[in-house]
């Protein structure tokens, strides 16, 4: 996952290197052209039906399923996917499928905290190293590098430990551990917009400080961010996931998925459905994500 | 380096002759495994041969090479094979015989013991068995306190432990107290070295005892392994024993392996020769097909719903009725697999003088719900009852039994009563409970002796659970003042009906020691607190 942001860290890095970037008014006729593109991507198309599922489990989840998650029959633990259990029964006769549709509530919430974590916090971060500059840039800009040094699971473990236990903070953790990453790109583009044309304007004409940072720099450097954010979904999933199977989130029996795969492994030999179903709809949601992230990536580009 | 590796290693070349030697005794060895569960009579099938290294996985680091202090199964199991205790507790009849003590008076009201010591007992490090030991022991378990949670108890009250001469020492109490002759039979008495009494609890951890045992501490490296050795020249061994003089095995390694899988594919792949803990799910792996279980149920009191009885909700005695009826015993027994047994009462069928309770332990939802409507327990919007204004719902942290409490937590729900359940580590546990946060838990207290009732259930020690009954009260001192065994027994019978009447506990399962063995490994055994006992164990070679 760290590869695959340092790549796209560089990528739009470097886009937006060149004069054209700043100029960047968005055409009228855009979404029809966006819709266009999309339908010629069958791969992109899929990853964004499943992620529709995904949002559906997370909005409506009983209407995919009339199964309670919480409740099962121990006479029927342990059965293979059938009809009437698609991903088969657990080690209490509760029905997977459900457990992974009525899960998606507490981990994809657990994904957006952590994203929004990030973002804000990193945005405001970089806008503010990079808008302010001089000592307040080297100081804020210092604690990200340390923050960068460490590797971000073994940050959110240890955040985990200062804030608790429970899928909330574990997901404050994971967003907090990857502001780094949002700080640096934030702060680039701002560099980088600070010293445009319009906003000397701005400044010659007499607007006040916060009037150049929230209505020019803001708008005009959060393009980049905003499309890392996307990959970075991708990566809090995992990172969720892992913090949750190792027992930092959600107290059983709330499901979710990373504690599903967790209540899964000790039947991997005789009951292979219960770490299989839940580990393909995390790594679907990855790929599906990143599918999606490249593709606004291409798209802001064009 | 790991050295479970270089161990392995280290006898490659006599497990390839093993191989065709185990097939060759499968016949044999599958009866003698059958029957090591239950007593002594395999040694009559095969001869048991001297020699073999034998490795066991186990769940859990030991954290603590010291009998004396915290014990968890895995430290009690590893230091019972290091150290003796004064008396041995026979495993069938739960009889106490001599062991290190060749004989004991007690006096009238309980309160003092007089034991006559063997004088040809040795420690591993050469120091002699005298009463002196005896007294250091004893006054070491006082001295470490709260660092010794399970013989603490055993020597609360302790007035003086007195040598009378070097072989005879008298133990007296301030208050009668029956339960301390069981209590030197077992693990967390055992006798350790002087010198080992002498030094700090920390010190003790690392160092790891020196014992009078038929094995000795040979390394101790922790999450890895601990490596214990025969004890040359043993010349003790309590009279349940199947043999006399050394032990058969030449050494034994404690494989830490926490993950169950892992564990078992470490024993299907012969890469361990005995695992503990096993689940549910590896059960039918383990079982024929050159595996087999040994399991024993441990005594004590039976892991049950333990309640907070001056909490609000649980203080209406219908809500902990319903809560005795609303429980499918065989679903749980079906969850745990080979871990969890049966019980039939508070105290679990292998405890010395435990009896038949099982008419309290019958499901009935239909009467459960019937008892809380009647209660006035009316059920509210979402199926959660309530009363006046108070929903029934119980705060529950719990430590351990996840699978059980998860299954509670369904089976309450059906008839109206939820349980927040949170699990905690053991530190955070304990905090809980002091705090009275918390309106109901699992807990249990493994032990061949009835005392068990008064060491869980007594207002005057911790008291977690709050039960002011003056009468039980008094039926728990009574028992433990009472001389006569068969007078105990009575006495513990009438408590554990008082218990169930009032459904102060509700007793669910009872936890079992569970050993899968791969052929060619003999008479593994349990003493009497169902933790291994491996003198007698052997290996084909």
């Amino acid at each position: 996952m760290t590869s695959l942001i340092t790549d796209a860290t560089t990528a739009t890095a470097v886009d937006h290197v060149g004069p054209t970037a700043i100029t960047a008014p968005r055409e009228p006729s855009a979404a029809g052209r966006v819709v266009g593109w999309t339908a010629r991507q069958p791969g992109l198309l899929l990853a964004i039906a499943f992620i529709a599922v995904i949002a559906a489990w997370v909005v409506v989840p009983g209407i995919f399923t009339s199964s309670d998650p919480l409740t099962g029959e121990v006479a029927d633990r342990l059965l293979p996917p059938s009809g009437a259990h698609p991903f088969g029964t657990d080690s209490l006769g509760r029905d997977l499928y459900a457990r992974v549709v009525f899960g998606a509530v507490n981990s994809i919430q657990a994904i957006m905290i952590a994203v929004g974590v990030a973002l804000v916090v990193g945005s405001l971060m970089g806008l503010a190293a990079g808008f302010f500059g001089r000592w307040f840039d080297d100081i804020l800009m210092r604690v990200v590098d340390v923050v960068l040094a460490i590797p971000p699971l073994l940050l959110s473990m240890a955040l985990i430990t200062i804030l608790g236990y429970g899928l909330v903070n574990v997901a404050i953790a994971v967003g907090l551990a990857s502001v780094a990453n949002f700080a640096r790109l934030m702060r680039a583009d701002v560099l980088r917009v600070r010293t445009s044309l319009y906003v000397e304007a701005a400044k010659a004409a007499g607007c006040r400080w916060w009037t150049i940072l929230f209505r020019h720099v803001l708008p005009n450097s959060a393009g980049s961010v905003v499309a890392v954010a996307a990959l970075e979904f991708g990566t809090a999933v995992l990172a969720v996931s892992a913090l949750s199977f190792l027992g930092y989130g959600a107290p059983a029996p709330t499901p979710e998925w990373g504690r599903l795969v967790s209540e899964g492994r000790d039947f991997i030999a005789t009951a292979w459905w219960l770490i299989t179903f839940p580990g393909l709809v995390i790594t679907l949601l990855v790929l599906a994500t990143n599918r999606v992230a490249r593709a606004l990536e291409k798209g802001g580009r064009q | 380096m790991n050295p479970y590796l270089a161990s392995r290693r280290g006898h490659r070349g006599g497990r390839l002759t093993a191989v065709a030697g185990a097939t060759l005794a499968v016949g044999v060895a599958l009866a003698g495994c059958a029957g090591s569960a239950d007593g002594p009579e395999t040694s009559a099938t095969a001869e048991p041969t001297p020699g073999g290294d034998l490795i066991i996985g186990t769940y859990l680091d030991p954290t603590c090479i010291d009998n004396q202090q915290l014990g968890t199964n895995v430290s009690l199991s590893i230091t019972r094979q290091l150290v003796d205790s004064l008396t041995e507790q026979d495993p069938e009849t739960g009889e106490v015989t001599p062991w290190l003590a060749e004989s004991w008076e007690v006096n009238e009201d309980s309160s003092a013991f007089t034991f006559a010591l063997r004088d040809d007992v040795t420690f591993s490090d050469g120091s002699e068995f005298t009463a002196q030991v005896v007294k250091d022991n004893i006054d070491g378990i006082v001295a470490l306190g709260a660092k010794a949670p399970i013989a603490g108890p055993y020597v609360a009250g302790l007035e003086a432990a007195t040598v009378i001469d070097d072989h005879t020492i008298e133990i007296s109490f301030s208050r009668p107290n029956a339960q301390f002759l069981q209590a030197t039979a077992n693990i967390a008495m055992g006798m350790v070295s002087s010198e080992t009494a002498a030094m700090t609890a920390d010190e003790r951890c690392a160092a790891g005892v020196v014992g009078t045992g038929p094995f000795v501490l040979e390394s101790y490296t922790a999450n890895d392994a601990t490596v214990i050795t025969k004890r040359e020249g043993y010349d003790w061994a309590p009279p349940a024993a199947d043999h006399d003089g050394d032990a058969y095995l030449d050494s034994v390694t404690f494989q830490v392996l926490p993950e169950n899988s892992v564990r078992t594919g470490a024993l299907l792949s012969g890469q361990i020769d005995a695992m503990d803990s096993v689940q549910q799910q590896d059960e039918g792996s383990l079982s024929g097909n050159g595996f087999s279980m040994v399991t024993r149920a441990n005594p004590g009191f039976a892991v049950s719903v333990m309640f907070r009885l001056d909490s609000e909700v649980v203080s209406d005695p219908a809500v902990r009725q319903a809560m005795m009826m609303g429980v499918d015993r065989a679903d749980v027994l079906t969850v745990l697999g080979p871990t969890g047994a049966e019980t039939l009462g508070v105290l679990t069928p292998t405890t010395p003088g435990a009896d038949d309770f099982s008419e309290f332990l019958e499901y009935d939802p239909e009467g459960a719900v019937e008892l809380l409507e009647d209660a006035g327990w009316a059920e509210g919007d979402d199926g959660i009852r309530e009363k006046d204004g108070v929903r029934l719902e119980l705060e529950f942290p719990y430590f351990f039994d996840g699978p059980v409490v998860e299954l509670l937590q369904q089976q309450y729900a059906e008839i109206g009563i939820r349980l927040n359940t949170s699990q905690m580590v053991v530190a955070d546990f304990l905090v809980a409970l002091e705090s009275d946060s918390f309106d109901a838990t699992v807990g249990n207290l493994t032990r061949a002796d009835i005392d068990v009732l008064r060491s869980t259930l007594s207002n005057t020690g911790t008291n977690y659970y709050s039960l002011a009954d003056a009468d039980l009260q008094s039926l728990l001192e009574a028992q433990a003042a009472e001389p006569d065994p068969a007078t105990r027994v009575e006495i513990a019978g009438d408590i554990q009906e008082s218990v169930l009447e009032n459904a102060y506990v509700v007793p669910l399962h009872a936890l079992a020691a569970a050993y899968a063995v791969r052929d060619g490994v003999n008479d593994l055994q349990f003493e009497a607190s169902s933790r291994l006992w491996l003198y007698d164990t052997w290996m084909v070679p």
